[in-house]
């Protein structure tokens, strides 16, 4: 994707003169190693984390970028049941899943809208639903109402709250590219008989794949993510997600660093094997809200 | 052409959930910011912008204020340089372009809160940070990183420039690409040096990207929680308060219109550093 930018280093060697290429691959060649530096920089506590999960007690008090001669995979076993972090991963998976669904539904279904209808109401609600981007939640507010509905204290309420604060960005991404979709696509399924609702399932839901992928990205992150709202919202172990059963789990057995960085490595798996799996997709979708804003 | 109706009836889900959790929340949240709410009375009483008074003078909220500018201040320029200077870079060079790319973003896919225990180890007293320092002989150089009452707000600054760096130089990637290659060909043949040609050539044309990037970055520093919460609990003493673990920590007080007002001061706050920062570089842009 980025194979097709044009650089300065690039031009010049394709005029091809000698001199010129020497000097070029010459600060080529330290741009490189600039970037290397860099990058491990950002590498050595990842690498730190990893070697160290997998060290003892007293290996991990020497400090050492040097793998540990055994590798202590129980260690993984141990915090895994210690920490219950089944627990925890079943309802961050719940939490975001049903998060991802209802945003995705209800979201497209009103960017279709907003993006469609070009009248006065549709361009108050694009900023009304827009605004949320910029102003931050009300915490204790919010509790209240949760508490008002009876659903404090549990992973509904993450869902209700996730999904609210989740709908200005879907509908920023989701009405724009609803506008880039041509119209007659709607009219001529309308021919056909189509309701708008079908004309919606149909025909537009299936093209809005690269926006339906920036958004899904965006959620997941955020909500898999989050810490914040589990520790005003979630009281009972029981419904800890993943972040909270770490920091649970970080409170009351601190002390042996080889296992807090089993339980580090744990929760940071899935994520990183994701990113490595689908990089241009979460890159994508992480930036292109702020990239077409 | 027939009419199609674009029935707003199937916005409704959509604008109940929003409003329902979060407009509501965000007017209630304007009432109660002046009022006495707490869990030590049973009523709730108007008090104008009593409210306002006591946190104008209160020490700790007006500490956690200053603490946030600090650390936005910070946050947003070193992010912004550096990510400039990675998207330059990582765009400059023909080979490894998506590995870089890969690992230079890396850390803004983990959990905050992660990344804050790592740093936790790595900033031990014992830690690698310090017995490297030890190795080199340049001990003079460390202090006592998330326990020191001056500076340790920049280093849970620093910590966060090396998680979400990568963000902004993605944004500044996808900027530079939009750059007409033949546009900076034809600048270098005029005879303009390298730093010439970005100054009045790339620079002009990604200033929409650089826009976005400051305003975001600006909104992400005022909201941090998980990295302060974390690393420094807002301490030693109130050092490292932030406006976020400020209102947490009234939450869990049980001042709850404290806490409320605190919140609508960092809104309000947001709103006004984002829409003039966005005034002024959209200024900025067309006179370019």
């Amino acid at each position: 994707m980025f194979d097709c930018i044009y650089d300065l280093g690039d031009t010049e060697e394709k005029r091809g003169g000698v001199m010129k290429n020497s000097k070029v691959s010459i600060s080529s060649i330290l741009v490189i190693l600039g970037l290397s530096i860099i990058c491990i920089v950002i590498l050595i506590p990842f690498y730190y984390m990893f070697i160290n999960s997998l060290s003892t007690w007293v290996g991990t008090g020497k400090m050492s970028l040097i793998p540990p001669t055994v590798l202590h995979f129980e260690n993984y076993s141990k915090v895994w049941a210690e920490g219950k972090m089944l627990r925890g991963f079943a309802n961050s998976l719940k939490v975001t899943s049903v998060t991802l669904l209802v945003v995705l539904v209800i979201g497209s279904l009103a960017g279709f809208i907003l993006g469609r209808r070009k009248d006065r109401i549709s361009i108050i609600m694009y900023a009304y639903f827009t605004i949320g981007m910029t102003v931050p939640a009300f915490a204790i507010p919010t509790i209240k109402i949760l508490q008002f509905f009876g659903v404090y204290n549990s992973l509904f309420a993450l869902i209700l709250i996730y999904t609210a604060f989740g709908m200005p960005f879907s509908i920023f991404v989701l009405t724009r590219f609803v506008k880039t979709i041509p119209k007659e696509l709607d009219e001529s399924a309308t021919i056909d008989g189509c309701r708008t609702i079908q004309l919606f399932y149909k025909i537009i839901f299936p093209l809005l794949k690269p926006a339906i992928a920036t958004v899904s990205v965006f959620i997941f992150m955020s909500a898999w993510n989050d810490f914040y709202w589990p520790l005003y919202i979630l009281n009972e172990s029981k419904n800890w997600t993943l972040p909270l059963s770490i920091f649970g789990y970080m409170t009351k057995f601190t002390a042996k660093w080889n296992y807090v960085f089993a339980v580090l490595v744990i929760a940071s798996l899935p994520v990183l094997i994701y990113y490595f799996i689908a990089q241009d997709m979460i890159i994508e979708g992480l930036t292109s809200g702020a990239v077409k804003g | 052409m027939k009419n199609i109706r674009y029935n707003y009836g199937l916005t409704v889900p959509a604008a109940t959930m929003y409003t329902i959790f979060f407009v509501i929340p965000l007017i209630m949240g304007l009432y109660f910011s002046f009022t006495d709410w707490s869990i030590y009375s049973n009523e709730i009483n108007f008090i104008g912008f009593e409210q306002f008074k006591i946190i104008l003078t209160n020490h700790s909220l007006l500490n956690a204020l200053m603490n946030s500018l600090k650390f936005a201040l910070v946050h947003t320029v070193l992010r912004n340089v550096i990510g400039l200077l990675l998207a330059l870079a990582v765009n400059y060079v023909l080979v490894f372009k998506r590995t870089f790319r890969m690992i230079l973003f890396s850390p803004v896919i983990m959990s905050s809160m992660v990344v804050a225990y790592i740093f936790i180890i790595l900033l031990h007293p014992d830690g690698l940070v310090n017995r490297s320092l030890e190795a080199l002989n340049l001990q003079f150089l460390s202090f006592q990183w998330l326990a020191d009452p001056r500076k340790s707000i920049f280093v849970i600054a620093i910590i966060s420039v090396w998680q979400m760096t990568g963000i902004n130089m993605a944004i500044y990637l996808a900027g530079l690409q939009g750059v007409p290659g033949e546009l900076i060909e034809v600048s270098r043949i005029e005879g303009a040096g390298k730093l010439k040609t970005f100054i009045y050539v790339t620079f002009p044309l990604i200033a929409p990207t650089f826009t976005i990037n400051v305003v975001l970055t600006i909104i992400n520093s005022l909201q941090i929680f998980d990295l302060v919460f974390i690393l420094t609990g807002g301490g030693p003493g109130e050092s490292t308060e932030v406006m976020s673990t400020f209102v947490y920590k009234q939450f869990g007080r049980g001042y709850y219109g404290l806490g409320t007002a605190g919140n609508l001061v960092l809104a309000a706050l947001i709103c006004l550093i984002a829409f003039t920062t966005l005034g002024i570089l959209k200024k900025r842009e067309a006179e370019l």
